[in-house]
Protein backbone atom coordinates (compact mmCIF):
# COMPACT_ATOMS: atom_id res chain seq x y z
CA UNK A 1 0.00 0.00 0.00
CA UNK A 2 2.87 2.34 0.77
CA UNK A 3 3.62 2.20 -2.91
CA UNK A 4 0.31 3.70 -3.97
CA UNK A 5 0.17 6.12 -1.05
CA UNK A 6 3.48 7.55 -2.17
CA UNK A 7 2.24 7.76 -5.77
CA UNK A 8 -0.44 10.23 -4.69
CA UNK A 9 1.14 11.95 -1.70
CA UNK A 10 4.60 12.51 -3.14
CA UNK A 11 4.61 12.08 -6.94
CA UNK A 12 8.07 13.56 -7.44
CA UNK A 13 9.61 11.35 -4.80
CA UNK A 14 7.77 8.41 -6.36
CA UNK A 15 9.14 9.25 -9.80
CA UNK A 16 12.68 9.48 -8.46
CA UNK A 17 12.58 6.33 -6.39
CA UNK A 18 10.84 4.17 -8.98
CA UNK A 19 12.46 5.31 -12.22
CA UNK A 20 13.53 1.81 -13.14
CA UNK A 21 10.06 0.41 -12.50
CA UNK A 22 8.42 3.12 -14.59
CA UNK A 23 10.86 2.45 -17.43
CA UNK A 24 10.13 -1.25 -17.22
CA UNK A 25 6.42 -0.56 -17.44
CA UNK A 26 7.04 1.58 -20.51
CA UNK A 27 9.11 -1.11 -22.20
CA UNK A 28 6.62 -3.82 -21.35
CA UNK A 29 3.92 -1.57 -22.76
CA UNK A 30 5.79 -1.28 -26.07
CA UNK A 31 6.31 -5.04 -26.28
CA UNK A 32 2.65 -5.58 -25.42
CA UNK A 33 1.72 -3.33 -28.35
CA UNK A 34 3.85 -5.48 -30.63
CA UNK A 35 1.96 -8.52 -29.34
CA UNK A 36 -1.32 -6.69 -29.93
CA UNK A 37 -0.47 -6.22 -33.60
CA UNK A 38 -0.02 -9.90 -34.33
CA UNK A 39 -3.07 -10.90 -32.31
CA UNK A 40 -5.16 -8.21 -34.00
CA UNK A 41 -4.32 -9.74 -37.36
CA UNK A 42 -5.23 -13.19 -36.08
CA UNK A 43 -1.78 -14.62 -35.56
CA UNK A 44 -0.84 -16.29 -32.30
CA UNK A 45 2.84 -15.46 -32.66
CA UNK A 46 5.13 -15.72 -29.64
CA UNK A 47 8.23 -14.47 -31.46
CA UNK A 48 8.48 -11.14 -29.61
CA UNK A 49 11.33 -12.14 -27.22
CA UNK A 50 13.38 -13.30 -30.18
CA UNK A 51 13.09 -9.90 -31.84
CA UNK A 52 13.78 -8.21 -28.52
CA UNK A 53 17.00 -10.19 -28.30
CA UNK A 54 17.97 -9.13 -31.81
CA UNK A 55 17.33 -5.50 -30.87
CA UNK A 56 19.24 -5.73 -27.61
CA UNK A 57 22.27 -7.64 -28.84
CA UNK A 58 22.67 -5.80 -32.13
CA UNK A 59 22.57 -2.36 -30.56
CA UNK A 60 24.82 -3.24 -27.62
CA UNK A 61 27.36 -5.13 -29.74
CA UNK A 62 27.62 -2.25 -32.20
CA UNK A 63 28.21 0.08 -29.31
CA UNK A 64 30.85 -2.16 -27.73
CA UNK A 65 32.80 -2.93 -30.88
CA UNK A 66 32.29 0.00 -33.21
CA UNK A 67 31.43 2.78 -30.73
CA UNK A 68 28.79 4.07 -33.10
CA UNK A 69 26.15 6.51 -31.87
CA UNK A 70 23.23 5.02 -30.02
CA UNK A 71 20.59 6.26 -32.44
CA UNK A 72 22.34 4.50 -35.33
CA UNK A 73 22.72 1.31 -33.28
CA UNK A 74 19.05 1.21 -32.46
CA UNK A 75 18.09 1.95 -36.06
CA UNK A 76 20.31 -0.85 -37.40
CA UNK A 77 18.95 -3.22 -34.76
CA UNK A 78 15.37 -2.45 -35.73
CA UNK A 79 16.05 -2.86 -39.45
CA UNK A 80 17.86 -6.14 -38.85
CA UNK A 81 14.88 -7.42 -36.86
CA UNK A 82 12.62 -6.44 -39.74
CA UNK A 83 14.72 -8.48 -42.16
CA UNK A 84 14.80 -11.46 -39.81
CA UNK A 85 11.04 -11.04 -39.37
CA UNK A 86 10.57 -11.30 -43.12
CA UNK A 87 12.78 -14.38 -43.39
CA UNK A 88 11.11 -16.10 -40.43
CA UNK A 89 7.65 -15.03 -41.54
CA UNK A 90 7.91 -16.47 -45.05
CA UNK A 91 7.78 -20.12 -43.97
CA UNK A 92 6.09 -19.69 -40.61
CA UNK A 93 3.08 -17.53 -41.46
CA UNK A 94 1.49 -20.37 -43.39
CA UNK A 95 0.72 -21.86 -40.00
CA UNK A 96 -2.21 -20.90 -37.85
CA UNK A 97 -3.16 -20.89 -34.20
CA UNK A 98 -1.27 -23.21 -31.89
CA UNK A 99 0.96 -24.42 -34.71
CA UNK A 100 2.14 -20.87 -35.37
CA UNK A 101 2.74 -20.42 -31.64
CA UNK A 102 4.93 -23.52 -31.52
CA UNK A 103 6.85 -22.54 -34.64
CA UNK A 104 7.56 -19.07 -33.26
CA UNK A 105 8.64 -20.57 -29.94
CA UNK A 106 10.99 -22.67 -32.03
CA UNK A 107 12.42 -19.48 -33.52
CA UNK A 108 12.85 -17.89 -30.08
CA UNK A 109 14.57 -20.91 -28.61
CA UNK A 110 16.75 -21.51 -31.66
CA UNK A 111 17.92 -17.92 -31.44
CA UNK A 112 18.60 -18.04 -27.72
CA UNK A 113 20.05 -21.53 -27.33
CA UNK A 114 21.53 -21.86 -30.79
CA UNK A 115 22.97 -18.41 -31.42
CA UNK A 116 23.16 -16.28 -28.30
CA UNK A 117 24.45 -19.01 -25.99
CA UNK A 118 26.81 -20.44 -28.60
CA UNK A 119 28.51 -17.55 -30.36
CA UNK A 120 31.45 -16.12 -28.38
CA UNK A 121 30.79 -12.53 -29.46
CA UNK A 122 27.49 -12.43 -27.52
CA UNK A 123 29.22 -13.30 -24.26
CA UNK A 124 27.36 -16.63 -24.29
CA UNK A 125 25.80 -17.42 -20.92
CA UNK A 126 27.54 -14.53 -19.20
CA UNK A 127 25.70 -11.88 -21.14
CA UNK A 128 27.10 -8.49 -22.10
CA UNK A 129 28.21 -5.71 -19.84
CA UNK A 130 28.12 -2.18 -21.18
CA UNK A 131 27.82 1.38 -20.03
CA UNK A 132 24.30 2.61 -19.70
CA UNK A 133 23.62 5.87 -21.50
CA UNK A 134 21.08 8.66 -21.74
CA UNK A 135 18.84 6.69 -24.10
CA UNK A 136 17.84 4.65 -21.11
CA UNK A 137 16.17 7.73 -19.73
CA UNK A 138 12.55 7.36 -18.73
CA UNK A 139 11.26 10.23 -20.89
CA UNK A 140 12.45 8.61 -24.10
CA UNK A 141 10.85 5.33 -23.19
CA UNK A 142 7.54 6.92 -22.27
CA UNK A 143 7.51 9.10 -25.38
CA UNK A 144 8.29 6.01 -27.48
CA UNK A 145 5.44 4.16 -25.82
CA UNK A 146 3.00 6.93 -26.62
CA UNK A 147 4.20 7.15 -30.22
CA UNK A 148 4.10 3.41 -30.82
CA UNK A 149 0.61 3.16 -29.36
CA UNK A 150 -0.53 6.10 -31.46
CA UNK A 151 0.86 4.69 -34.70
CA UNK A 152 -0.61 1.25 -34.12
CA UNK A 153 -3.94 2.75 -33.11
CA UNK A 154 -4.10 4.80 -36.30
CA UNK A 155 -3.13 1.79 -38.40
CA UNK A 156 -5.95 -0.29 -36.94
CA UNK A 157 -8.39 2.45 -37.98
CA UNK A 158 -7.35 2.48 -41.63
CA UNK A 159 -7.54 0.14 -44.58
CA UNK A 160 -4.80 -2.01 -43.08
CA UNK A 161 -6.71 -2.36 -39.83
CA UNK A 162 -9.94 -3.39 -41.48
CA UNK A 163 -8.05 -6.00 -43.50
CA UNK A 164 -6.45 -7.29 -40.29
CA UNK A 165 -9.85 -7.51 -38.61
CA UNK A 166 -11.24 -9.45 -41.54
CA UNK A 167 -8.28 -11.86 -41.50
CA UNK A 168 -8.60 -12.36 -37.74
CA UNK A 169 -12.27 -13.19 -38.10
CA UNK A 170 -12.12 -15.49 -41.11
CA UNK A 171 -9.21 -15.83 -43.53
CA UNK A 172 -11.23 -17.62 -46.18
CA UNK A 173 -13.96 -15.00 -46.19
CA UNK A 174 -11.29 -12.27 -46.25
CA UNK A 175 -9.87 -13.81 -49.44
CA UNK A 176 -13.30 -13.69 -51.04
CA UNK A 177 -13.35 -9.94 -50.40
CA UNK A 178 -10.17 -9.45 -52.39
CA UNK A 179 -7.90 -9.09 -49.37
CA UNK A 180 -4.34 -10.28 -49.94
CA UNK A 181 -4.25 -12.31 -46.72
CA UNK A 182 -0.61 -13.40 -46.87
CA UNK A 183 0.63 -9.85 -47.48
CA UNK A 184 -1.35 -8.28 -44.64
CA UNK A 185 -0.33 -10.98 -42.20
CA UNK A 186 3.29 -10.39 -43.18
CA UNK A 187 2.94 -6.63 -42.69
CA UNK A 188 1.58 -7.16 -39.18
CA UNK A 189 4.29 -9.69 -38.35
CA UNK A 190 7.13 -7.44 -39.55
CA UNK A 191 5.72 -4.37 -37.83
CA UNK A 192 5.48 -6.30 -34.60
CA UNK A 193 9.07 -7.46 -35.09
CA UNK A 194 10.20 -3.84 -35.54
CA UNK A 195 8.38 -2.72 -32.40
CA UNK A 196 9.62 -5.63 -30.31
CA UNK A 197 13.22 -5.11 -31.35
CA UNK A 198 12.94 -1.41 -30.58
CA UNK A 199 11.70 -2.28 -27.10
CA UNK A 200 14.54 -4.78 -26.77
CA UNK A 201 17.12 -2.16 -27.70
CA UNK A 202 15.66 0.32 -25.22
CA UNK A 203 15.63 -2.29 -22.51
CA UNK A 204 19.26 -3.20 -23.12
CA UNK A 205 20.23 0.41 -22.63
CA UNK A 206 18.14 0.68 -19.50
CA UNK A 207 20.31 -1.86 -17.72
CA UNK A 208 24.06 -2.17 -17.61
CA UNK A 209 23.80 -5.78 -18.49
CA UNK A 210 22.23 -7.85 -21.26
CA UNK A 211 21.04 -11.07 -19.68
CA UNK A 212 20.55 -14.06 -22.01
CA UNK A 213 18.27 -15.83 -19.50
CA UNK A 214 14.98 -17.52 -20.29
CA UNK A 215 13.01 -14.90 -18.40
CA UNK A 216 14.51 -12.23 -20.63
CA UNK A 217 14.58 -13.61 -24.17
CA UNK A 218 12.99 -17.03 -23.81
CA UNK A 219 9.63 -18.74 -23.60
CA UNK A 220 8.97 -17.40 -20.09
CA UNK A 221 9.11 -13.89 -21.48
CA UNK A 222 6.90 -14.86 -24.41
CA UNK A 223 4.25 -16.17 -22.04
CA UNK A 224 4.52 -13.05 -19.94
CA UNK A 225 3.97 -10.86 -23.00
CA UNK A 226 1.00 -12.97 -24.04
CA UNK A 227 -0.37 -12.46 -20.53
CA UNK A 228 -0.14 -8.67 -20.99
CA UNK A 229 -2.26 -8.92 -24.11
CA UNK A 230 -4.83 -11.42 -22.89
CA UNK A 231 -5.26 -9.74 -19.51
CA UNK A 232 -5.62 -6.29 -20.99
CA UNK A 233 -7.77 -7.35 -23.91
CA UNK A 234 -6.87 -7.51 -27.57
CA UNK A 235 -9.80 -5.63 -29.09
CA UNK A 236 -8.23 -2.27 -28.55
CA UNK A 237 -4.63 -1.00 -28.70
CA UNK A 238 -4.60 0.32 -25.17
CA UNK A 239 -5.64 -3.06 -23.73
CA UNK A 240 -2.26 -4.81 -23.83
CA UNK A 241 -0.59 -1.67 -22.44
CA UNK A 242 -2.95 -1.72 -19.46
CA UNK A 243 -2.24 -5.44 -19.15
CA UNK A 244 1.51 -4.71 -19.11
CA UNK A 245 1.00 -2.05 -16.46
CA UNK A 246 -0.98 -4.36 -14.19
CA UNK A 247 1.24 -7.40 -14.60
CA UNK A 248 4.39 -5.35 -13.98
CA UNK A 249 2.82 -3.84 -10.88
CA UNK A 250 1.45 -7.12 -9.50
CA UNK A 251 4.21 -7.43 -6.87
CA UNK A 252 3.31 -3.95 -5.62
CA UNK A 253 -0.46 -4.39 -5.84
CA UNK A 254 -0.30 -7.51 -3.71
CA UNK A 255 2.52 -6.31 -1.46
CA UNK A 256 0.54 -7.20 1.62
CA UNK A 257 0.30 -10.86 0.67
CA UNK A 258 3.89 -11.47 1.68
CA UNK A 259 5.01 -15.01 0.88
CA UNK A 260 1.71 -15.82 -0.80
CA UNK A 261 2.08 -13.15 -3.42
CA UNK A 262 2.42 -15.53 -6.36
CA UNK A 263 -0.66 -17.47 -5.34
CA UNK A 264 -2.71 -14.31 -4.91
CA UNK A 265 -1.49 -12.88 -8.21
CA UNK A 266 -2.33 -16.16 -9.96
CA UNK A 267 -5.84 -16.17 -8.50
CA UNK A 268 -6.26 -12.58 -9.63
CA UNK A 269 -5.29 -13.45 -13.22
CA UNK A 270 -7.63 -16.43 -13.28
CA UNK A 271 -10.46 -14.30 -11.91
CA UNK A 272 -9.95 -11.72 -14.66
CA UNK A 273 -10.01 -14.40 -17.35
CA UNK A 274 -13.20 -15.92 -15.92
CA UNK A 275 -15.16 -12.75 -15.28
CA UNK A 276 -13.78 -10.64 -18.08
CA UNK A 277 -12.70 -12.98 -20.90
CA UNK A 278 -12.44 -10.12 -23.40
CA UNK A 279 -9.77 -8.53 -21.18
CA UNK A 280 -9.85 -5.59 -18.83
CA UNK A 281 -10.20 -3.13 -21.69
CA UNK A 282 -12.87 -4.93 -23.65
CA UNK A 283 -15.32 -3.52 -26.09
CA UNK A 284 -17.46 -2.36 -23.20
CA UNK A 285 -14.88 0.09 -21.84
CA UNK A 286 -12.79 -0.07 -18.72
CA UNK A 287 -15.38 -1.28 -16.21
CA UNK A 288 -14.78 -4.79 -14.87
CA UNK A 289 -18.34 -5.09 -13.62
CA UNK A 290 -20.79 -2.91 -15.43
CA UNK A 291 -24.01 -1.96 -13.69
CA UNK A 292 -27.16 -2.85 -15.59
CA UNK A 293 -28.18 0.80 -16.00
CA UNK A 294 -24.83 1.77 -17.57
CA UNK A 295 -25.31 2.73 -21.24
CA UNK A 296 -23.90 0.13 -23.57
CA UNK A 297 -21.34 1.41 -26.01
CA UNK A 298 -22.64 1.13 -29.53
CA UNK A 299 -20.57 -0.74 -32.01
CA UNK A 300 -19.10 1.57 -34.60
CA UNK A 301 -17.69 1.48 -38.06
CA UNK A 302 -14.13 0.14 -38.20
CA UNK A 303 -12.57 3.39 -39.27
CA UNK A 304 -14.13 6.53 -37.85
CA UNK A 305 -11.82 9.12 -39.33
CA UNK B 1 -20.04 -14.42 -72.56
CA UNK B 2 -19.19 -13.15 -69.11
CA UNK B 3 -17.69 -16.33 -67.70
CA UNK B 4 -16.34 -19.08 -69.89
CA UNK B 5 -14.98 -22.36 -68.61
CA UNK B 6 -13.20 -24.66 -71.00
CA UNK B 7 -12.54 -28.28 -70.04
CA UNK B 8 -11.75 -27.49 -66.41
CA UNK B 9 -10.40 -30.38 -64.35
CA UNK B 10 -9.64 -30.85 -60.70
CA UNK B 11 -8.76 -34.22 -59.20
CA UNK B 12 -8.17 -35.04 -55.57
CA UNK B 13 -6.05 -38.16 -55.75
CA UNK B 14 -8.25 -40.57 -57.67
CA UNK B 15 -11.43 -38.58 -57.17
CA UNK B 16 -12.40 -36.62 -60.23
CA UNK B 17 -14.19 -33.79 -58.45
CA UNK B 18 -14.43 -31.64 -61.55
CA UNK B 19 -13.83 -33.66 -64.67
CA UNK B 20 -13.63 -31.61 -67.82
CA UNK B 21 -16.44 -29.13 -67.31
CA UNK B 22 -17.13 -26.47 -69.93
CA UNK B 23 -19.66 -23.83 -69.06
CA UNK B 24 -20.69 -20.46 -70.43
CA UNK B 25 -22.44 -17.87 -68.34
CA UNK B 26 -24.09 -15.17 -70.37
CA UNK B 27 -23.88 -11.53 -69.40
CA UNK B 28 -26.97 -10.54 -67.44
CA UNK B 29 -28.32 -14.05 -66.98
CA UNK B 30 -29.00 -16.27 -64.01
CA UNK B 31 -27.22 -19.53 -64.66
CA UNK B 32 -28.22 -22.46 -62.47
CA UNK B 33 -25.93 -25.27 -61.44
CA UNK B 34 -27.47 -28.38 -59.94
CA UNK B 35 -26.53 -31.95 -59.23
CA UNK B 36 -26.67 -34.52 -56.47
CA UNK B 37 -24.49 -34.31 -53.35
CA UNK B 38 -20.83 -34.77 -54.16
CA UNK B 39 -21.33 -33.94 -57.82
CA UNK B 40 -18.56 -31.34 -57.67
CA UNK B 41 -20.63 -28.18 -57.63
CA UNK B 42 -18.83 -26.54 -54.75
CA UNK B 43 -15.46 -27.71 -56.05
CA UNK B 44 -16.28 -26.06 -59.36
CA UNK B 45 -17.09 -22.83 -57.52
CA UNK B 46 -13.84 -23.10 -55.59
CA UNK B 47 -11.94 -23.59 -58.83
CA UNK B 48 -13.58 -20.58 -60.46
CA UNK B 49 -12.95 -18.35 -57.43
CA UNK B 50 -9.34 -19.46 -56.98
CA UNK B 51 -9.72 -21.35 -53.71
CA UNK B 52 -8.70 -24.55 -55.44
CA UNK B 53 -6.13 -24.63 -58.18
CA UNK B 54 -6.91 -25.76 -61.73
CA UNK B 55 -5.17 -28.90 -62.86
CA UNK B 56 -6.04 -28.33 -66.44
CA UNK B 57 -8.44 -26.32 -68.51
CA UNK B 58 -9.01 -22.62 -68.79
CA UNK B 59 -11.38 -20.00 -67.50
CA UNK B 60 -12.01 -16.44 -68.54
CA UNK B 61 -14.02 -13.64 -67.05
CA UNK B 62 -14.69 -11.70 -70.24
CA UNK B 63 -11.12 -11.19 -71.45
CA UNK B 64 -9.39 -11.87 -68.11
CA UNK B 65 -7.77 -15.26 -67.77
CA UNK B 66 -8.57 -16.77 -64.36
CA UNK B 67 -6.51 -19.94 -64.27
CA UNK B 68 -3.63 -19.78 -61.84
CA UNK B 69 -4.74 -16.58 -60.12
CA UNK B 70 -5.02 -16.55 -56.32
CA UNK B 71 -8.45 -16.07 -54.77
CA UNK B 72 -7.97 -12.44 -53.75
CA UNK B 73 -7.00 -11.46 -57.28
CA UNK B 74 -10.05 -13.16 -58.74
CA UNK B 75 -12.25 -11.35 -56.22
CA UNK B 76 -10.54 -8.16 -57.31
CA UNK B 77 -11.35 -8.93 -60.95
CA UNK B 78 -15.02 -8.98 -60.06
CA UNK B 79 -16.18 -12.44 -59.05
CA UNK B 80 -17.90 -12.27 -55.67
CA UNK B 81 -19.17 -15.32 -53.89
CA UNK B 82 -21.08 -16.47 -50.87
CA UNK B 83 -20.37 -19.66 -48.99
CA UNK B 84 -22.44 -22.77 -48.49
CA UNK B 85 -21.87 -22.55 -44.74
CA UNK B 86 -22.16 -18.83 -44.04
CA UNK B 87 -18.77 -17.21 -43.49
CA UNK B 88 -19.40 -13.78 -42.05
CA UNK B 89 -16.96 -11.84 -39.88
CA UNK B 90 -19.01 -12.88 -36.89
CA UNK B 91 -17.72 -10.58 -34.18
CA UNK B 92 -17.86 -7.51 -36.38
CA UNK B 93 -21.02 -5.55 -36.99
CA UNK B 94 -23.14 -5.95 -40.09
CA UNK B 95 -21.95 -2.55 -41.26
CA UNK B 96 -18.29 -3.46 -40.74
CA UNK B 97 -18.83 -6.65 -42.71
CA UNK B 98 -20.06 -4.67 -45.71
CA UNK B 99 -17.31 -2.05 -45.31
CA UNK B 100 -14.66 -4.75 -45.48
CA UNK B 101 -16.20 -5.83 -48.76
CA UNK B 102 -15.17 -2.43 -50.14
CA UNK B 103 -11.52 -3.16 -49.43
CA UNK B 104 -10.52 -3.51 -53.06
CA UNK B 105 -11.82 -0.13 -54.19
CA UNK B 106 -10.84 1.70 -51.02
CA UNK B 107 -7.93 4.10 -51.32
CA UNK B 108 -4.87 3.11 -49.33
CA UNK B 109 -5.03 5.51 -46.41
CA UNK B 110 -2.16 4.21 -44.28
CA UNK B 111 -0.13 7.39 -44.48
CA UNK B 112 -3.23 9.52 -44.09
CA UNK B 113 -4.05 7.67 -40.90
CA UNK B 114 -0.60 8.46 -39.55
CA UNK B 115 -1.30 12.15 -40.03
CA UNK B 116 1.12 12.83 -42.87
CA UNK B 117 -1.66 13.25 -45.40
CA UNK B 118 -5.11 14.76 -44.98
CA UNK B 119 -7.52 12.13 -43.77
CA UNK B 120 -10.07 11.09 -46.34
CA UNK B 121 -13.04 11.83 -44.14
CA UNK B 122 -15.29 12.29 -47.13
CA UNK B 123 -14.42 8.81 -48.36
CA UNK B 124 -15.34 7.39 -45.00
CA UNK B 125 -18.77 8.99 -44.96
CA UNK B 126 -19.32 7.93 -48.55
CA UNK B 127 -18.45 4.33 -47.75
CA UNK B 128 -20.77 4.18 -44.76
CA UNK B 129 -23.58 5.61 -46.87
CA UNK B 130 -22.86 3.05 -49.60
CA UNK B 131 -22.83 0.28 -47.02
CA UNK B 132 -26.25 1.23 -45.68
CA UNK B 133 -27.56 1.40 -49.24
CA UNK B 134 -26.23 -2.12 -49.84
CA UNK B 135 -27.84 -3.42 -46.66
CA UNK B 136 -31.10 -1.93 -47.81
CA UNK B 137 -30.75 -3.39 -51.30
CA UNK B 138 -30.70 -6.93 -49.87
CA UNK B 139 -33.66 -6.14 -47.66
CA UNK B 140 -31.97 -5.48 -44.33
CA UNK B 141 -33.17 -2.44 -42.39
CA UNK B 142 -30.52 0.07 -41.35
CA UNK B 143 -31.14 -0.84 -37.71
CA UNK B 144 -29.21 -4.04 -38.49
CA UNK B 145 -26.04 -2.03 -39.23
CA UNK B 146 -24.60 -1.74 -35.71
CA UNK B 147 -25.53 -5.31 -34.72
CA UNK B 148 -22.91 -8.02 -34.57
CA UNK B 149 -23.20 -10.39 -37.51
CA UNK B 150 -23.39 -13.47 -35.28
CA UNK B 151 -26.50 -12.16 -33.52
CA UNK B 152 -28.55 -11.83 -36.71
CA UNK B 153 -31.18 -14.43 -37.56
CA UNK B 154 -30.15 -17.05 -40.09
CA UNK B 155 -31.96 -15.59 -43.07
CA UNK B 156 -30.53 -12.15 -42.39
CA UNK B 157 -27.02 -13.61 -42.18
CA UNK B 158 -27.50 -15.04 -45.67
CA UNK B 159 -28.64 -11.63 -46.88
CA UNK B 160 -25.76 -9.89 -45.16
CA UNK B 161 -23.33 -12.23 -46.88
CA UNK B 162 -24.85 -11.24 -50.21
CA UNK B 163 -24.59 -7.54 -49.29
CA UNK B 164 -20.92 -8.04 -48.45
CA UNK B 165 -20.35 -9.76 -51.79
CA UNK B 166 -22.13 -6.91 -53.59
CA UNK B 167 -19.80 -4.42 -51.90
CA UNK B 168 -17.11 -5.69 -54.27
CA UNK B 169 -19.21 -4.35 -57.17
CA UNK B 170 -18.85 -7.73 -58.85
CA UNK B 171 -19.36 -8.55 -62.48
CA UNK B 172 -20.41 -12.06 -61.50
CA UNK B 173 -22.03 -13.15 -58.24
CA UNK B 174 -21.78 -16.81 -57.30
CA UNK B 175 -24.33 -17.96 -54.75
CA UNK B 176 -23.48 -21.32 -53.20
CA UNK B 177 -26.74 -22.72 -51.84
CA UNK B 178 -28.21 -19.41 -50.72
CA UNK B 179 -31.50 -20.99 -49.69
CA UNK B 180 -30.06 -23.96 -47.77
CA UNK B 181 -31.82 -24.46 -44.47
CA UNK B 182 -34.42 -21.81 -45.10
CA UNK B 183 -38.14 -22.20 -44.54
CA UNK B 184 -40.51 -21.75 -47.52
CA UNK B 185 -41.23 -18.07 -46.89
CA UNK B 186 -37.54 -17.24 -46.47
CA UNK B 187 -36.87 -19.15 -49.68
CA UNK B 188 -39.49 -17.10 -51.45
CA UNK B 189 -37.80 -13.94 -50.13
CA UNK B 190 -34.42 -15.17 -51.35
CA UNK B 191 -35.88 -15.92 -54.75
CA UNK B 192 -37.29 -12.42 -55.01
CA UNK B 193 -33.95 -10.98 -53.95
CA UNK B 194 -32.09 -12.96 -56.62
CA UNK B 195 -34.54 -11.86 -59.29
CA UNK B 196 -34.29 -8.25 -58.19
CA UNK B 197 -30.48 -8.27 -58.27
CA UNK B 198 -30.58 -9.80 -61.72
CA UNK B 199 -33.09 -7.22 -62.89
CA UNK B 200 -30.54 -4.59 -61.87
CA UNK B 201 -28.15 -6.13 -64.35
CA UNK B 202 -26.10 -8.46 -62.17
CA UNK B 203 -25.04 -11.80 -63.62
CA UNK B 204 -25.59 -14.63 -61.15
CA UNK B 205 -24.37 -18.21 -60.98
CA UNK B 206 -26.75 -20.01 -58.65
CA UNK B 207 -25.96 -23.35 -57.06
CA UNK B 208 -28.69 -25.00 -55.08
CA UNK B 209 -30.35 -28.28 -54.26
CA UNK B 210 -33.75 -26.72 -54.23
CA UNK B 211 -35.19 -27.60 -57.63
CA UNK B 212 -38.07 -25.23 -57.25
CA UNK B 213 -35.78 -22.29 -56.65
CA UNK B 214 -33.31 -23.15 -59.41
CA UNK B 215 -35.88 -24.13 -62.00
CA UNK B 216 -38.03 -21.15 -61.15
CA UNK B 217 -35.41 -18.47 -61.25
CA UNK B 218 -32.82 -19.54 -63.83
CA UNK B 219 -32.98 -19.17 -67.55
CA UNK B 220 -30.32 -21.79 -68.11
CA UNK B 221 -29.39 -24.71 -65.91
CA UNK B 222 -26.36 -26.98 -66.03
CA UNK B 223 -26.38 -30.38 -64.35
CA UNK B 224 -23.26 -31.90 -62.81
CA UNK B 225 -22.87 -35.52 -61.86
CA UNK B 226 -19.62 -37.11 -60.67
CA UNK B 227 -17.73 -34.06 -61.83
CA UNK B 228 -19.06 -34.18 -65.39
CA UNK B 229 -21.58 -31.91 -66.96
CA UNK B 230 -24.40 -34.15 -68.15
CA UNK B 231 -26.88 -31.55 -69.31
CA UNK B 232 -27.12 -27.86 -70.03
CA UNK B 233 -30.11 -25.93 -71.27
CA UNK B 234 -33.34 -24.28 -70.28
CA UNK B 235 -35.00 -25.61 -67.12
CA UNK B 236 -37.57 -27.37 -69.28
CA UNK B 237 -35.00 -29.13 -71.45
CA UNK B 238 -32.98 -30.18 -68.45
CA UNK B 239 -35.86 -31.54 -66.43
CA UNK B 240 -37.07 -33.69 -69.27
CA UNK B 241 -33.59 -34.82 -70.29
CA UNK B 242 -33.48 -38.63 -70.02
CA UNK B 243 -29.85 -38.74 -68.83
CA UNK B 244 -30.59 -36.30 -66.05
CA UNK B 245 -33.61 -38.25 -64.91
CA UNK B 246 -31.68 -41.52 -65.08
CA UNK B 247 -28.46 -40.31 -63.45
CA UNK B 248 -29.76 -38.04 -60.78
CA UNK B 249 -30.89 -40.73 -58.34
CA UNK B 250 -34.21 -41.41 -56.62
CA UNK B 251 -36.13 -41.59 -59.89
CA UNK B 252 -39.72 -41.14 -58.79
CA UNK B 253 -39.17 -38.51 -56.17
CA UNK B 254 -36.69 -36.54 -58.21
CA UNK B 255 -38.74 -36.59 -61.36
CA UNK B 256 -41.81 -35.48 -59.45
CA UNK B 257 -39.93 -32.67 -57.79
CA UNK B 258 -38.63 -31.49 -61.13
CA UNK B 259 -42.08 -31.48 -62.62
CA UNK B 260 -43.60 -29.59 -59.76
CA UNK B 261 -40.74 -27.17 -59.96
CA UNK B 262 -41.76 -26.40 -63.49
CA UNK B 263 -45.37 -26.10 -62.47
CA UNK B 264 -44.27 -23.42 -60.09
CA UNK B 265 -43.03 -21.25 -62.89
CA UNK B 266 -45.49 -18.76 -64.28
CA UNK B 267 -46.14 -20.01 -67.80
CA UNK B 268 -45.00 -23.61 -67.97
CA UNK B 269 -47.86 -26.06 -67.51
CA UNK B 270 -47.02 -29.20 -65.65
CA UNK B 271 -48.58 -32.61 -66.30
CA UNK B 272 -51.72 -33.10 -64.32
CA UNK B 273 -50.45 -35.85 -62.06
CA UNK B 274 -47.56 -33.86 -60.76
CA UNK B 275 -49.54 -30.74 -60.13
CA UNK B 276 -51.81 -32.63 -57.83
CA UNK B 277 -48.96 -33.43 -55.47
CA UNK B 278 -48.60 -31.43 -52.32
CA UNK B 279 -45.82 -28.88 -52.78
CA UNK B 280 -44.26 -29.54 -49.37
CA UNK B 281 -43.50 -33.17 -50.15
CA UNK B 282 -41.82 -32.37 -53.43
CA UNK B 283 -39.05 -29.94 -52.65
CA UNK B 284 -35.95 -31.90 -51.94
CA UNK B 285 -32.94 -30.54 -50.14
Amino acid sequence: MDFFIQLFSDPIGFWNSHTLLISQIGINGIVATSMFLVLYSGQLSLAAPGFMAIGAYTSVLMELYWHTPVVLNVAVAVILAGIVGLLVGLPVLRLRGVFLAIATIGFVEALRLGVILNVPITGEGLGLQHEADPLGGVPIILVSLVMVVFVVWRLTKGRLGSAWSAIRQDEIAALSQGIHVARYKMIAFILSALIASYAGALEAHLNFFVDPGDSQYGVTRAVQILTFAVLGGTGFVIGPVVGALIVTLLPYIFEGAGDYINIIAGIFLIAVIIFRPQGIVGRGGLAIVRPAWWPRSRARAPSPG
Amino acid sequence: MLLRLDDVRRHFGGVHAVDGVSLDVEQGSIQGLIGPNGAGKTTLVNVITGYTRFQSGQAWLESDELSGLPAHRIAGLGIARTFQNIRLFKDLTALENVLIGMHVRRRDDTLAQLGTLPVFRGDEQERIKDAYALLESVGLPSSVGPRHAATLPYGDQRRLEIARALALRPRLLILDEPAAGMNPSEKQGMRELIERLNADGLTILLIDHDMRLVMGVCRRVAVLNFGKKIADGTPKEVSTDPTVIKRCAAPRERRASMRSARSNRPRARAPRRASRRRPSSTSRT
